[in-house]
C-alpha cells in the first residue's frame, strides 16, 4: 500500500514538474516573440534621417578604430567635408557625425559617445553653432539629435542639454512616443532600409553631396576682428569639447565652413569662437576667408544658401584634405591591406556614382546622353525596350548598334539587356518589359511601359521609340529612365 | 499618476517585482506603502500633497468608528450608541465629500434667494482644490461603516487592513468601489499568492492592456470627433449630431470602463479579485438591465445604501417609485456638483418608472399582436430603443448647460441631412478617413468583447482564461501592438484623464 502511494506521489510530482516546465516555456516563447515583434516595430517606425539616427547607426557599423578623423558640428559637415575624396585623393578614413543646425552639447556628447568605439587622430569641430541662438532647439532637432545613439549616459546626457525639464527626458529617452504615429507614412524605406539605401552602413560615412545647384552672390562681408559673443550654453559646451579632447589628448582643429549666408554677425560670433580657441592653443581656421584660394564659383558651387554642392564640396575637401595632411601628418591609409579601410573605398564610389547618375538624369542633349551611357562602367545594366524601330534616331540606331541591337521591320518590338559589352535579349509578355532580380539580399525590380519600375514611371501615351532604363547594380537605383522618341529625349519626373 | 502614464507603467512593474521579492508576510506593507505613494506623493519639493490628509482623515474615521461600534451590543440600549457613531462616521466622511464637491453648487444655488431679499450674495471666487478620487473612497469607507453597522461583518481591528481597503491604489481614483467582505479577506491572505500562476498573470496582463486598448485606442481617439461636434454643434446637422452623441457613448464607456478594467488587471497580478464594474452595458434590453451592467459597483452601493433604506421595493407602489427617482438623483448628484448631472440622473429615474408604469400596457400590446418577444429583432429593437434613450441622456451629462443640451438634442432630429452618410461628411468631423477606420475596427473589436461578455456573463478577463493559451497570447500580443502604434499619447496630446477620475 505505502509503495502505491509513494508512486503515485512521485508520479503527481513528475506531473506538475512537466506542467510548470511547458508553463515556462509558453511565457519565455511569448515574451521572446514579443521581444522579436517590437525590435522590428521600432525598426520600422523609427524615424529615417540622414542627419539623425541613420548617421549614428552607420557610425556604430564602422569598424572599430578604424575612423583617423572625426568631423563633428552642423549640416556643413556632413554636406561639406567629402569623405570620399578625403580617402580617395589622401588617404585619410573619416566620418561626419552631423545634424541640423547641431548645437555644441550635442557635439560633446556625440564625441564622447564616438570615444568608446574609435581612437581618431584628430578631431575637426564645425563652429557654425556658436552662430546660433537658441538654449534649447526644437523637437525634432533634438529627436535628429538624439535618436540614433545607444541608451547610455552620454545619450541621457545628451537628453538632459537638449531639454527643460523631465517630461522631455521621459519623452526623449523613449522616443517611441514620439514615432509611434508615423503608421500612415511607412514606406519601403522603413519596413527594408537596406532597400532603400544600401551604403546605409559600414560603406556610409556621414557624408551626402548636395545635387542641386543654388547660384548665389559672394557674401560682402568686412573681415574685420569684432568679437560678439557666443550664446552662454554655447560656449559652456564649447569649451567642454576643447577641454575634453585636451584630456584625452587628441588633436582638434575648429573651422568654419564656406558659408553663402556668412554675415557681420556670425564673423564676430566665430572671431569669438576663434579667441577661446586660440586661449586653449588650438588652431581656429574660417574658410569663409579663403574663398578664392578654394576657387569657389557661386553661381555653380551652391546647393543653397548656406551648404555647398557636389562641385563647391570637392574644391573645399580638397584644401581642407591638403591642410590636414600638411598640418596633421595624418598616415596615408590607401596603402593598407588589412581590409579595415575598404569600405572608404566604397563610399568614395557610392558617392562617385551618385553623383554620375545625378549628372545623367539632367543630361537632355542626346549625343552627350549617348556618350555618357557609353562611358558608364561595368557597374552598370541598361535595359532597352525598342518599341517602334521607325522612330528610332540615326545616333541611337548607331549606338545601339555597337551592342549588336539592330531591327531590320520598322514595328520590331524587342528588350535587351546590355552588361558592358554583352547583350541579352529579354523574355518578357506582350504588354511590356517586367524584369525582376534579386541581388544578394536586396530585391530590386524594374517595370517598363507604364509600369513602375523602382519609383519612376514612364507615361505609356509617350511610349514609342526606344525606352531606356539605366541601372546602377552598384547602389541598386535606377539611376535614369528616359524614352528617345526621334529626336527628342522625355524624362519622367519620379513620383514617389 | 494616471494609469495610461510612462510614470503608472513604470510604478506599476516597480510594486509588482518587489510584491513577489518580498517576504509574504510583509506584502500587505508594501501594497500600502505603494497606495499611499500612489495617492500622496506630488513632487520632490512637496512629497505628500494636501490632498493626502484627506485620505488620512477618511481611513482614521473609517477605522475608529467601526472598532468603536464593533464593541457596542447590537441590540439592547446601548443601539442608539451605534447609531450615533454611524452618523458621526457618515457626517465625517460626507461632509468631506460635500465640502469639496458641492460647496460652490450649493453657494450659487442659495446665492439668488440672498440677493432677493436684500443680502449680499457668497462670493464662490475661490479655489477648493477637490482631493482625486474622493467620491470613491469616501463611498468605499461609508460602506463598510454602514455593513458593520448592521452586523454583516465585524470591524477590522487592524488599521493595515482598513488603511489598505481604503486606499488600494487599484480601486481609489475611480473605482471599482469595494466592499468591506470582499476586499479585506483577500488583502488578509495576500501572504498565500503564488509567484508562479500563469493563468492569472495573463489575465491580469490582457485586462490591463484591453483597457489601455479601449482607453487609448478608442476613447481617446473618439473624443476628437465628440469634442469637434459638440464644440461646434451650431455647423451640423442631424446625423453629425447623433453620431456624435453615439461617439460620445462610446467614450464614456470606454473611459470608465477601460480603468475599471486595468484595476482589476493590476489587482489581479497580484492575486486580488476587485469587482468587474462593467458587463456589456450597451447590449442591455431595458434602462434597469442597463444599470445593473453599467458602474455595477456605484449601482449595487447605492441599491444597498440609499434605495433599500428607503424602503426599496417593499413599500407602496408610488413609494418605490419615489425610491427609484431619489436612488437616480443621488446617482446623478453623485457624478458632479451641477444641474445637468440631476437631470442626467432624472432621467434615468423616471424612464424607469415609465418602463414600469407602462410594463402591463406593453404587455397586453404584446399579447393582441402576438409579438415574437424572444425573438432576434424584438430583443434588438428593445436594445435599440434603450440604446438611444441612453444616448440622449449622455448629452445632459456631457454638456453642462441645460439650454445647450436641450439644443442639441432639439437639432439631432430637427435638422435631417443623411447625405453626409454617404459624401464622406462624416470624415470631416475630427477624424480623417486612416483614422477613422482605425476607430471603426476598433469599435468592432469591443463589440465582439461585449457580445462575448454578455453571451457568457463572465468577465472579460475570465473569457480570455478559457481560450488556449496561444490565443491569449496572441490576443495580448495584437492589442499591445495595437496600443503601442494606434494608441493616443506621446508628445502633442494632452493626455485627456479619464473622465471619472473628476466624480
Amino acid at each position: 500500500m505505502k509503495v502505491i502511494i509513494k508512486k503515485n506521489e512521485i508520479q503527481n510530482g513528475i506531473l506538475l514538474g512537466l506542467k510548470s516546465l511547458k508553463n515556462m516555456l509558453r511565457v519565455v516563447a511569448f515574451l521572446l516573440i514579443t521581444v522579436i515583434l517590437l525590435h522590428t516595430w521600432v525598426i520600422w517606425f523609427i524615424p529615417k534621417h540622414h542627419d539623425g539616427n541613420r548617421i549614428m547607426e552607420t557610425f556604430y557599423a564602422q569598424p572599430e578604430n578604424s575612423i583617423d578623423v572625426l568631423v563633428v558640428g552642423s549640416s556643413h559637415t556632413f554636406i561639406d567635408v567629402n569623405t570620399g575624396m578625403l580617402w580617395e585623393n589622401y588617404g585619410i578614413p573619416s566620418f561626419v557625425i552631423g545634424g541640423s543646425l547641431q548645437p555644441f552639447w550635442n557635439s560633446y556628447y556625440f564625441i564622447k559617445e564616438a570615444m568608446n568605439y574609435q581612437q581618431p587622430q584628430l578631431i575637426v569641430l564645425e563652429a557654425f553653432a556658436c552662430d546660433v541662438d537658441f538654449d534649447y532647439g526644437e523637437e525634432g532637432m533634438v529627436i535628429n539629435n538624439v535618436s540614433g545613439m545607444r541608451m547610455n549616459m552620454n545619450k541621457l546626457e545628451a537628453i538632459r542639454a537638449s531639454v527643460t525639464d523631465v517630461d522631455g527626458i521621459i519623452d526623449f529617452s523613449l522616443l517611441f512616443r514620439q514615432y509611434h504615429t508615423r503608421y500612415d507614412e511607412l514606406t519601403i524605406d522603413d519596413v527594408a532600409p537596406e532597400y532603400a539605401d544600401p551604403v546605409r552602413f559600414e560603406n556610409n560615412k556621414g557624408f551626402y553631396d548636395y545635387l542641386g545647384t543654388y547660384p548665389i552672390t559672394r557674401p560682402v562681408c568686412d573681415m574685420d576682428d569684432e568679437v560678439v559673443p557666443m550664446p552662454n550654453k554655447e560656449e559652456y559646451y564649447y569649451r567642454l569639447i576643447i577641454e575634453y579632447c585636451q584630456e584625452q589628448g587628441i588633436p582638434l582643429m575648429i573651422m568654419v565652413s564656406p558659408d553663402g549666408a556668412y554675415n557681420p554677425l556670425s564673423r564676430g560670433h566665430y572671431n569669438y569662437a576663434r579667441e577661446i580657441a586660440e586661449e586653449y592653443g588650438v588652431e581656429f581656421v574660417d574658410y569663409n576667408e579663403y574663398y578664392d584660394e578654394i576657387g569657389l564659383n557661386f553661381e555653380t558651387d551652391f546647393g543653397d544658401i548656406g551648404h555647398l554642392n557636389y562641385l563647391g564640396n570637392r574644391k573645399f575637401t580638397s584644401v581642407l584634405g591638403e591642410h590636414l595632411v600638411d598640418q596633421y601628418g595624418l598616415t596615408d591609409r590607401r596603402s593598407d591591406t588589412s581590409g579595415l579601410y575598404d569600405s572608404w573605398h566604397e563610399n568614395y564610389l557610392y558617392l562617385e556614382e551618385r553623383v554620375d547618375n545625378y549628372l545623367l538624369s539632367q543630361t537632355e542633349d542626346l549625343d552627350e546622353y549617348i556618350q555618357r551611357m557609353n562611358d558608364l562602367s561595368d557597374n552598370y545594366e541598361i535595359i532597352i525596350y525598342l518599341s517602334e524601330y521607325r522612330y528610332v534616331t540615326e545616333e541611337m540606331r548607331r549606338y545601339l548598334g555597337l551592342y549588336s541591337i539592330t531591327a531590320t521591320r520598322p514595328f520590331d518590338s524587342r528588350r535587351y539587356l546590355i552588361n558592358g559589352n554583352i547583350t541579352t535579349t529579354l523574355v518578357a509578355d506582350d504588354y511590356g518589359l517586367y524584369y525582376e532580380e534579386y541581388l544578394g539580399d536586396h530585391h530590386l525590380s524594374v517595370s517598363v511601359e507604364g509600369i513602375c519600375f523602382d519609383n519612376t514611371f514612364v507615361d505609356e501615351s509617350y511610349y514609342t521609340g526606344v525606352c531606356i532604363v539605366v541601372i546602377d547594380r552598384h547602389n541598386q537605383r535606377v539611376a535614369d529612365s528616359v524614352v528617345i522618341d526621334s529626336d527628342m529625349v522625355y524624362r519622367y519626373e519620379a513620383e514617389s | 499618476m494616471l494609469f495610461n502614464s510612462i510614470q503608472f507603467a513604470l510604478f506599476f512593474a516597480v510594486v509588482l517585482i518587489v510584491f513577489y521579492v518580498l517576504p509574504p508576510r510583509v506584502r500587505v506593507w508594501w501594497i500600502l506603502l505603494a497606495s499611499l505613494f500612489f495617492y500622496c506623493y506630488k513632487s520632490p519639493e512637496e512629497p505628500i500633497g494636501e490632498q493626502s490628509y484627506y485620505l488620512f482623515a477618511a481611513i482614521l474615521i473609517t477605522w475608529i468608528t467601526a472598532v468603536v461600534m464593533d464593541l457596542i451590543p447590537s441590540e439592547g440600549k446601548l443601539k442608539v450608541l451605534r447609531g450615533i457613531l454611524l452618523a458621526e462616521g457618515l457626517i465625517a466622511d460626507f461632509g468631506m465629500l460635500i465640502y469639496f464637491k458641492y460647496t460652490k453648487f450649493f453657494i450659487e444655488l442659495i446665492n439668488p434667494s440672498i440677493v432677493e431679499n436684500g443680502g449680499q450674495a457668497v462670493s464662490t471666487d475661490f479655489n477648493l482644490l477637490m482631493p482625486l478620487g474622493i467620491s470613491f473612497f469616501i463611498f468605499t469607507s461609508t460602506g463598510y461603516l454602514i455593513d458593520v453597522y448592521r452586523c454583516k461583518y465585524h470591524a477590522e481591528k487592524n488599521p493595515l487592513y482598513v488603511a489598505l481597503f481604503t486606499s488600494f491604489f487599484p480601486c481609489i481614483m475611480s473605482g471599482p468601489i469595494e466592499r468591506g467582505d470582499h476586499l479585506i479577506p483577500q488583502l488578509k491572505k495576500l501572504h498565500t499568492v503564488k509567484v508562479i500562476n500563469v493563468d492569472r498573470m495573463s489575465n491580469g496582463i490582457f485586462l490591463i492592456i484591453w483597457g489601455l486598448f479601449a482607453k487609448m485606442v478608442i476613447a481617446d481617439r473618439i473624443a476628437m470627433i465628440v469634442d469637434n461636434v459638440y464644440g461646434h454643434y451650431y455647423n451640423y446637422g442631424s446625423v453629425e449630431l447623433i453620431f456624435a452623441s453615439i461617439c460620445y457613448s462610446i467614450q464614456i464607456y470606454c473611459d470608465f470602463m477601460s480603468y475599471s478594467t486595468i484595476a482589476m488587471g493590476c489587482a489581479k497580478m497580484m492575486g486580488i479579485d476587485v469587482f468587474d464594474n462593467f458587463n456589456a452595458p450597451y447590449l442591455s434590453l431595458s434602462v434597469k438591465e442597463f444599470w445593473r451592467r453599467w458602474h455595477i459597483s456605484l449601482s449595487s452601493w447605492l441599491r444597498d445604501y440609499v434605495y433599500f433604506p428607503l424602503g426599496g421595493s417593499r413599500c407602496s407602489k408610488i413609494r418605490k417609485h419615489l425610491n427609484v427617482l431619489i436612488t437616480f438623483l443621488v446617482s446623478g448628484f453623485w457624478h458632479g456638483a451641477g444641474l445637468n448631472f440631476i437631470i442626467w440622473g432624472g432621467m434615468h429615474g423616471i424612464i424607469q418608472m415609465i418602463d414600469e408604469l407602462t410594463a402591463p400596457v406593453r404587455k397586453k400590446i404584446n399579447d393582441i399582436t402576438h409579438a415574437k418577444t424572444e425573438s432576434f429583432g424584438y430583443r434588438f429593437g428593445k436594445g435599440l430603443i434603450t440604446f438611444a434613450f441612453v444616448d440622449i441622456a449622455w448629452v445632459y451629462f456631457r454638456i453642462t448647460d441645460f439650454h445647450l443640451a436641450n439644443e442639441i438634442v432639439r437639432r439631432m432630429f430637427s435638422r435631417p441631412n443623411l447625405w453626409v452618410l454617404f459624401n464622406d461628411g462624416l470624415y470631416n468631423l475630427g477624424l480623417d478617413r486612416k483614422e477613422f477606420n482605425i476607430l471603426f475596427i476598433a469599435v468592432l473589436a469591443l463589440i465582439i468583447m461585449d457580445l462575448a461578455k454578455k453571451d457568457k456573463e463572465k468577465s472579460i478577463g475570465d473569457i480570455m482564461t478559457a481560450q488556449p493559451w496561444w490565443f491569449r497570447w496572441a490576443a495580448i500580443i495584437i492589442l499591445f501592438f495595437s496600443v503601442l502604434t494606434f494608441g493616443i499619447y506621446g508628445p502633442g496630446f494632452d493626455p485627456a484623464a479619464f473622465i471619472y477620475l473628476n466624480f
